[in-house]
Parts: C-alpha cells; structure tokens; sequence
C-alpha cells in the first residue's frame, strides 16, 4: 500500500492558475422572482381568496358591531318594562317590537346576543387555554405519565356532557354568565387537549425537529420555531368550531331554563320566552333565531376558510 | 384479541362506575334537599324518619355504599323521592323505550342521508349536488333544534293541519320529531363524509385501481367506502349519546312522554334516585356505544387488528369531542 500524499499545499503537480479563474455567474438565475411571503401572510393572503369565508367575516364584524352599539342605539333600557306597551307592534319607536312586559325587544336582542358572545368567545378560549396546557405537559413527558392524564381525559369524556352542566348549575346555585362558563368549560378542554397531544407527539418525531435537534437548536426554540407555529393552525380552527357549539349549548340550556335568567338574556333564553307565544307573535322567535342562525353561518364559514388557509401542507 | 375485548369491557364498567359515583356524589352534594318542602311543617320526629326512611340522615359514602350495594344485589336504583313507592327503574323501563325509539329512528335516517348526500357531493365536487350537500349542512349546523320545531310545528300544524301538533300515539306522530332530530346528524355527517371522500379519492391507491381498469362502483364500494367509514365509525358513540341529549328539547316541545322530560324534572325537584338512575343509564349508553365502537374498528380496519395482536393499543380508542 502507497503512502497517501499529505502535502496538500505544495503538491501542485498537473494544476494551472488558470483553472481558478471565476468564468462568470448568472445572477439573474437564482434570483427570487417573487418576494418572500410569511406564514401568516399567506394564510391571510389565502383566505382573501375564499369568498365565503370572508363573507363569513364581514357577517361576524357586523354582528359583532350591532351586539356592541345595538343596545346604546334602541330606544330603551333593555330592562325597562312598560305593561302599557306589551307586545308592542313593530315600529319607529319600538324597532323589533316589545315583548310581553313591554321591554324593547331590538335592545333585548343585542343585549341577549352580547351573552351568548361572550360565552362563546370566552369559553373557548379557556378551553383552548387548559387543552394545550394539558396536551402540551402530556406529550412532553410521555410514558406513564401521558397515558395516565390521558385516562383521565377519557372518563371525563365519557360523562354525558349536558349532564355535567345541568349538576354543576345546580351546584353552583347560581345561574348565570360565570355559572354557564365554569359548566361547559369543565369537560369542553378534552378534545383540544387531545389535539394538540397527538400533534405534539407527530411533530416531535418529525425528521425537521430531528434536524433541528442535531443542527444544536436549543430545545425552547424548537418549541417557539417549530412545535407551536404548527400547532397553532389546527388550535385556532378548533376555537373557531367551539365558539359556535358552545353558543348553541347556551342557547339549549337557557332554552330549557337552566340559564340566562330574566331580566338577563340571551338568544337562547328569548328564543324559550317567545316559544309560547309563537303563534301570534312569531317576530318574537325569528329575531333571536336569526341571530343565532346568522353567527352559527358566519363562524363556520370562517372556521372552514382558516382550516384551509392554516394547513402548512395546502402551502404553494 | 380476546384479552384486548375483555380488558375494553372490564375499562368499560371502570368508567362507568366513576362517572357513576361522582354523579351521586354531586347530585348529594347540592345545596337543598328534596324533603324540604314535604317535611316543613311536620313535627321533629316525623322528619328525622322520613329522612331516615330514604336513607338520607347517613355520611355520604355509606349512602354511595347503599346505593351500590342495592344496585349489584337486586339490580335496583332505588326508591324516587318524590313519587313514594315507585321504583326509579320504573320509570326507565316505561319511558326510555319511546326515547330510544325516537333517537335511533333519528340517527339512522340522519346519518343514512347524511352519508348519501356527503359521497354525492365528493363524488360530483363543484356541481349542483355538492353545492346542494353543502346548502344543507350549513342549514344543519345553523338552525337550533328548537327553533327548526317550532317552525316546523308551525307551518305543518297550525296552518296546514296535516300532522298532530303534539302527543304521542300512532306513527304520525313519529314524523315531525323525527324530522327536527335528523337534520344536526344530517348536516355533520354530509360534512365529515364529504371531506373524508375527498381525502381518499385523491390517494395512490384509487388512481391504481383506476389505472387497473375497475369498474367505477366497484372503487367506490371497495376502495373509498371502506376508508371513509373509519372517521364516521368514530363519530357514532358521540352522536348516539348526543342524540339521546337532544332528544330533551324535542321531547318537550312535542308533548312526548319520553326520558328527556323527566330529567329535567327529576333534575329541579332534586329527586336524587331519578336523576342518577337516568344518569346511569345515560353513561351506560354513551359508554357501551364506544365499546361497540372499538369492535367496530376490529371489523372494519385490518391495522387495528395488527396492532391489537402486537399490543400496541391503548385500552380506549380517541374519540373527537363533537357536542
């Protein structure tokens, strides 16, 4: 066996000068044609292009804007009761008519819808909250200890959820905004917690974060630069769905009396008071059922538009 | 395979058993008692025995004990308070026929149709029969039941009389409860079977088949079907529960004698027996269903099969929370 040259630099036999000349680079080549575009810019740049999700948008702000302002604009106290004008027709004054203790009903509407927002919003963002704490310390210790909080979330899913609600009122003894919220939110953190310990779990296995790992990025940014940024997606369409289930919860409930309480409303509650009377004054019903129906449509177009526009895999 | 069945049943009756106990405690454990209004102006005497009678003078646990212990000897749930000498059973036995019945004639035309309408949509994306599946479940997912009963109440009983506003009797008064408990499984089943086709049709495996020169029904029953069904499968235990659940409404605004309605009243006179009795029953629904199931999975997927041979599987299988 030879000995191997080791004499790199002075060993130039056969080399010429002028095979290290620079021939020349294209620079229009490798030039970016178009220019960079982030995460969230693309995703925001993706659903523009859905018209319907954006419809679904412009439908929530402008809800959202009648359920803030609506009550300052009506005439009346939503409270204020005048037997005098008991189901008051539909007029200048009484723009949705009165309802039977003769308060304005357009108030009570956007009063009651301020209600049924704010437990929808709120809720599911504590439910999102608790979900990706418990989800997230799951999957990060895995073993036994992410089997057995994942028991837990499995019996606590197996309780019949409107059951939980219904005791929980009843053992709260106060029914309400807060009574509702600690209710629903009790068992409503499962399936995001599920969620984002399965996609934790998937990412953590995923051969960029073992890239990663192996380039020497410190654990805490592979969390912020990779595990969270793929997670969030998924979160915020899951919020998008909850808020509308949780409002329609709130609306079954205070149907069946367990909610709202007068002179507090809701939708749910003033679609259950105008029940009675729906045959005669069947504005009573429509209103509250149309902005139910109305905030349902425009969250679920928006939930389907964002699920598009989040997926990381839908990215051209 | 038999031990992973077995060790699903023996999960089973543990949650059960949990969710069990934990309702008794709750429901023990809310301010009020439902004696209170009876035993107001009876004598001291008189009280300490009717508390005495219904067992309620005893530390919460001996009463959990009780109540099992009743429960696994006789197979009763007890007396209700406030209907003195019936059995809460009773009750179970006579109403939750009618509740089952509406439900799962609910869920069955529901998730039929909405299966059918979802395949139709896939298979035809973009035109009028996807654009009619997704009118639909929009309208699903939009309407509360409550209101789509009243409407419906309204226009097919008050102004044309063709079907009895409320009651129960013969089959017509089936169709319109029926008919306001299909449209939510309807609506989420036409969306979750219309994605999961869309998902399949765009596999490998479907332009192999294709490419083999299969016939167009035979891909879809052979091929799509069988990979769509697994998310549906998933979905059932939820929804037979939820069904259940939903039922309540309807049940109260048809007049219907069914469960629904004396949950809740069992639930604001604090008859303790007859709200965990249905409790339990409703838990026992909801957990069997799950157990059927992960049978189903068995059935339906081969590598679920594969990973119950090398035990791979967790106990119970994840379930998405859809209310």
């Amino acid at each position: 066996m030879s000995q191997v040259k080791t004499d790199w630099i002075n060993d130039t036999e056969g080399l010429s000068p002028e095979m290290f000349q620079i021939v020349g680079v294209d620079t229009t080549k490798d030039r970016v044609l178009r220019p960079h575009i982030s995460y969230w810019q693309d995703a925001w740049r993706r659903f523009k292009k859905n018209k319907l999700a954006v419809f679904g948008l412009i439908l929530l702000v402008i809800l959202i804007f009648m359920v803030i302002f609506g009550p300052i604009m009506a005439k009346h106290s939503f409270e204020e009761t005048n037997i005098a004008e008991s189901y008051h027709p539909i007029d200048g004054e009484y723009w949705f008519g009165a309802d039977k203790l003769g308060r304005d009903y357009f108030a009570r509407v956007w009063q009651g819808g301020r209600v049924s927002i704010i437990i929808g919003v709120t809720g599911a963002f504590i439910c999102a909250f608790v979900g990706c704490i418990y989800g997230g310390i799951a999957s990060y210790f895995g073993g036994k200890i992410d089997s057995f909080m994942m028991r837990i979330v499995e019996i606590l899913s197996s309780i019949p959820y409107l059951l939980v609600v219904i005791l929980l009122s009843l053992w709260l003894d106060a029914k309400g905004i807060k009574t509702l919220l600690i209710a629903m939110c009790l068992t409503g953190w499962t399936g995001i917690a599920r969620l984002v310990r399965s996609q934790m779990i998937t990412l953590r296995q995923s051969d960029y974060v073992l890239a990663a790992k192996l380039l020497g990025v410190r654990p805490l940014k592979i969390v912020t630069s990779h595990l969270i940024p793929n997670t969030i997606g998924l979160i915020i369409v899951n919020i998008t769905f909850r808020v509308p289930s949780l409002i329609f919860s709130e609306a079954f409930l205070s149907f069946l009396g367990l909610g709202i309480q007068s002179p507090d409303t809701s939708w749910g509650a003033l679609c259950s008071a105008a029940q009675t009377v729906f045959t005669f004054k069947p504005h009573l019903m429509f209103f509250p059922a149309l902005c139910i129906a109305l905030t349902m449509l425009a969250f679920t177009l928006m939930g389907d538009g964002l699920r598009d526009a989040l997926d990381p895999r839908q990215r051209k | 395979m038999a031990k992973y069945i077995i060790k699903r049943i023996l999960y089973m009756f543990l949650v059960l058993f949990i969710v069990v106990s934990t309702t008794f405690i709750m429901i023990h454990s809310i301010p009020g008692d439902p004696l209170t209004a009876t035993v107001e102006n009876l004598p001291e005497a008189t009280r300490a025995n009717y508390y005495a009678r219904y067992g309620l003078d005893q530390p919460l646990m001996v009463q959990l004990f009780r109540f099992w212990k009743l429960f696994l000897t006789e197979g009763s749930l007890g007396e209700s308070l406030k209907f003195p000498g019936r059995l809460a059973e009773e009750f179970i036995v006579k109403y939750a026929p009618i509740s089952f019945q509406l439900g799962i004639w609910g869920l069955v035309i529901g998730v039929t149709l909405g299966m059918l309408l979802g395949i139709n949509a896939a298979l035809h994306k973009n035109k009028l029969p996807d654009y009619f599946g997704t009118f639909v479940a929009l309208l699903g997912t939009c309407i509360p039941a409550f209101v789509l009963a009243a409407l419906v109440q309204y226009f097919f009983t008050v102004k044309h009389k063709w079907f009895p506003t409320a009651g129960w009797g013969g089959a017509i008064y089936y169709v319109l409860p029926v008919l306001c408990m299909t449209l939510s499984p309807v609506a989420t089943y036409c969306r979750y079977m219309k994605s999961s086709v869309l998902d399949v049709i765009n596999q490998d495996y479907i332009l192999t088949a294709e490419s083999k020169g299969l016939p167009r029904g035979k891909i879809i029953w052979r091929h799509v079907m069988r990979n769509t069904l697994m998310p549906i499968v998933t979905m059932l235990a939820p929804s037979v529960a939820g069904l259940l659940g939903g039922s309540f409404i309807i049940e109260s605004m048809f007049a219907i004698p069914g469960l629904g309605t004396y949950f809740v009243k069992a639930i604001n006179s604090r008859d303790y027996t007859m709200v965990v009795a249905m409790n339990f029953l409703f838990t026992a629904t909801y957990v069997f269903s799950l157990l059927v199931v992960d049978l189903l999975y068995l059935v339906i997927d081969p590598r679920v099969r594969l990973e119950v041979k090398q035990n791979r599987r967790a106990v119970a299988s994840n379930v998405p929370s859809e209310n």
